[in-house]
């Protein structure tokens, strides 16, 4: 049932119907071309031929049990996630995008022993406020 | 080689080679001044210091552009302008008596420090501009517009704090954190799944930072900041200064944000849980200790910091050094060995090769109450090598009657067989018959399912039968034991579903269902029993909007809204914690009337102690009210 190869790395259009996909769960060519549209407006029959395509490949699954057909990522977010990290591009630039973006929390990543402690200073000062 | 070697003898060479030189005292004479300035001023006052820090920055490529045209040939009768009074007029009385041998070897030394600055200056340049074609790439590939109940919360966020330009709400699958991309159309991004993983005030709560981010226009301002790194990138005393805005910027968001959302504390959590959270996964190696968030945590919270005032040790030293090497390198008789010492601490990027360390999961397992169990699926990135019909079977097939100890061990399977195994024995334990090869709990399910899908559909094919009201409960119940419809011909067409006992509920149970106009349908109203307790939280302008919750003398609990819609627009965000502070259900309404379907949730929980949590905000009057009740549930 399974395919035995694995699905190839997606295009950046193919991505983002995927991100749809993941987002949304299970949808109609109809839902994708809705979410797609809301940040630029697209055909609706580039987006059907986008997804056959992306099918054949093994990127999406197809249900056709059902009149309107269904279609559902075939891999989780995080495998195609691990499959772009070794693209050569995100690979250079991915990671020093950040100097240009604001954000609540820094690149670096706490320690566990930073997390607790954290944690433990979070949890001293609500004792403290009641 | 030869148009380098007619270059360095040029005026502008020279002149440029002296500026770079006489720039190691500046800078660190303003990074000192800086620091002078900061100690002089509280810890807490950010934006006093971010304005003292910006104020630096941007007085170090002023003082670079004034010392260039100072040095300049044509420059001689204008000395006295210069601002710089002592030391300036030593070396230009100096420099201006071409006489001295060893200056003058000096000087023609320094002549060549002009194109390997340049060099720098270029190569900065061009990974700035890699930089940014990522950033743009970022927001471009991989994202999808957020729900609608979001960015409607988003747009009221953005009003209120007073941003007139449109913000845009993406999820990413590729962003890692919560960040603000762009300046005239802003954009924020969040990791995919977040919205829905994270409980809803400590979304708000991110937003509000990335929104405070906006509103400065700290984006705008980060690329000029950028420019200026780009171009005095060799002086130590520079990233220093550089790292301060950083700092004091994110303090200024921060302080915002916990300001508007009235609780530091609860602004800390969330940033806390979220940097515990699943998408934080890193992906490269990450330093080990890189992060600044227990720093910022401890400012937040206002607790004084022993290594704040060991911070400027290591940036005085530099200061120190770099005076003593442009001072050593002016006196006339030592040859200049050492333009600038360059500062690894101070590096812009830099990516300690650590193990990825194991990151403890402390966040709590959130019961998601008004979107459907589906939605689940963008928060269960720790399950990522479950296949597709696995995640189905949990999210669809089981997801209202497996208990979450059986979800969460689940979750926790590693293999196909391993799942299947449990499926398995998931029907098993609840054959009636495990004697007989039919399962009749099993078929039953299959069949409700099935049932629900058939008659409970919306027409418009948007919501299935197994996610309606009615869905909901026929699979989860069985049919109704009796039934009075009231569909046909009535303006406002409902059911009333009646069973004679449920497990939580208790006897005589009667639910009243709405049924929509296309077919679909919510629990509008638990006739009986009544429950053994009720909170409300109401807020009044004029006209009411209440939302309470209800516990039923089987511990189940129902969260509800009641408002008049014409009271206008109310957000409400709600949560039950248990007394140790965990938050076991969250529930967020923005007041839109499209998402009728999410004004009711029932969920049950186990005994013990609880705080319900509401929080109601009159987005017109920007009124809060906020409500805490303890109960128990026996």
């Amino acid at each position: 049932m399974r395919d035995s190869h694995e699905p190839p790395r997606p295009t950046d259009a193919e991505l983002e119907i995927l991100t749809v996909l993941w987002s949304r769960g299970a949808s109609t060519v109809r839902d994708v071309h809705e979410a797609i549209c809301q940040r630029k407006p697209t055909q609706y029959t580039t987006v059907l031929k986008f997804m056959q395509i992306m099918a054949e490949k093994g990127l999406v699954r197809r249900d056709e049990k059902q009149r309107a057909h269904i279609y559902e990522a075939s891999r989780p977010q995080a495998f195609t996630q691990r499959q772009l990290a070794g693209d050569l591009l995100q690979r250079a630039f991915g990671g020093s995008a950040k100097s240009m973006v604001m954000g609540a929390l820094s690149v670096r990543k706490a320690s566990r022993e930073e997390l607790a402690e954290i944690r433990k200073l979070l949890d001293e000062y609500e004792k403290g406020s009641r | 080689m030869t148009i380098l070697q007619t270059w360095i003898h040029t005026p502008l060479a020279k002149a440029l080679g002296w500026t770079l030189f006489h720039f190691l005292w500046e800078g660190a004479a303003i990074a000192a001044l800086l620091l002078i300035a900061l100690c002089l001023c509280r810890p807490a006052a950010s934006r006093v210091r971010y304005a003292l820090a910006c104020l630096a920055l941007l007085a170090m490529p002023v003082a670079f552009g004034i010392t260039l045209a100072v040095s300049l040939p044509p420059a001689a009768p204008h000395f006295a302008v210069h601002p710089n009074v002592a030391p300036t007029e030593v070396w230009i009385a100096a420099s201006a008596g071409p006489s001295v041998p060893p200056r003058s070897t000096l000087a023609d030394r320094l002549a060549w420090a002009g194109p390997f600055w340049m060099a720098g200056v270029l190569g900065i340049l061009l990974y700035r501009i890699a930089n940014w074609m990522a950033a743009q790439r970022l927001r471009r590939v991989g994202t999808v517009t957020a729900s609608e109940c979001w960015r409607l919360r988003l747009e009221s966020l953005v009003r209120e704090a007073g941003i007139a330009r449109s913000v845009a709400l993406l999820e990413s699958c590729l962003a890692e954190v919560p960040m603000v991309i762009g300046s005239l159309r802003p954009a924020i991004l969040v990791p995919l799944g977040m919205l829905a993983g994270l409980p809803a005030e400590q979304v708000e709560a991110i937003l509000l930072h990335e929104l405070a981010h906006i509103r400065r226009a700290d984006y705008l301002v980060n690329l000029m900041q950028i420019a200026i790194e780009g171009l005095l990138f060799y002086h130590p005393a520079l990233w220093w200064v550089s790292g301060v805005v950083r700092a004091e910027r994110e303090h200024c968001c921060n302080d915002w944000a916990a300001a508007r959302l009235g609780n530091a504390h609860r602004y800390a959590s969330a940033l806390a849980t979220l940097e515990e959270s699943p998408w934080r996964a890193p992906r490269t190696a990450m330093a080990a200790n890189g992060s600044n968030l227990l720093r910022r945590i401890r400012r937040l919270l206002a607790k004084p910091d022993a290594r704040d005032l060991a911070v400027p040790v290591l940036p005085s030293m530099l200061l120190v050094i770099s005076v003593g090497v442009a001072l050593a390198a002016w006196s006339p008789d030592r040859p200049l060995r050492k333009i600038a010492k360059p500062d690894p601490a101070a590096a812009p990027v830099q990516l300690a090769q650590a193990p990825a360390a194991q990151r403890p999961r402390l966040v709590a397992q959130v019961q998601q109450m008004a979107p459907a169990p589906l939605q689940e699926s963008g928060s269960t990135s720790s399950n990522d090598s479950m296949g597709w019909p696995y995640q189905r079977w949990l999210n669809e097939d089981v997801v209202y009657i497996i208990t979450p100890e059986e979800r969460s061990a689940f979750r926790k399977l590693l293999t196909d067989a391993e799942r299947e195994q449990f499926i398995q024995q998931f029907w098993q334990r609840r054959d009636p018959t495990p004697a007989t090869s039919q399962n009749e709990f099993k078929d039953e399910h299959y069949r409700r399912i099935a049932y629900a899908n058939e008659r409970f559909s919306s027409s418009d094919g948007r919501t299935p039968g197994w996610r309606t009201g009615r869905g909901r409960f026929y699979i989860t119940y069985g049919p109704p034991d009796e039934l009075d419809d009231h569909t046909n011909g009535d303006p406002n067409p409902y059911q009333i579903w009646q069973y004679r006992y449920i497990d939580g509920f208790g006897a005589n149970v009667q639910l009243r269902f709405t049924i929509d106009p296309t077919g679909g349908s919510h629990l509008d109203q638990i006739v009986s029993p009544s429950p053994v307790a009720t909170f409300e939280a109401t807020a009044n302008s004029g006209k009411a909007r209440r939302s309470s919750v209800q516990i039923y003398p089987g511990g189940n609990v129902t969260f509800s809204i009641r408002e008049d819609f014409s009271a206008g627009p109310f957000d409400s965000i709600g949560n039950i914690r248990t007394a140790q502070g965990t938050e076991v259900a969250n529930f967020m309404d923005t007041g839109s009337q499209s998402d009728s379907l999410n004004r009711r949730s029932t969920f049950a929980l186990a005994p013990g102690s609880y705080v319900f949590s509401m929080r109601l905000k009159d987005r017109s009057t920007g009124q809060i009210h906020n409500e805490e009740y303890p109960f128990e549930v026996k």
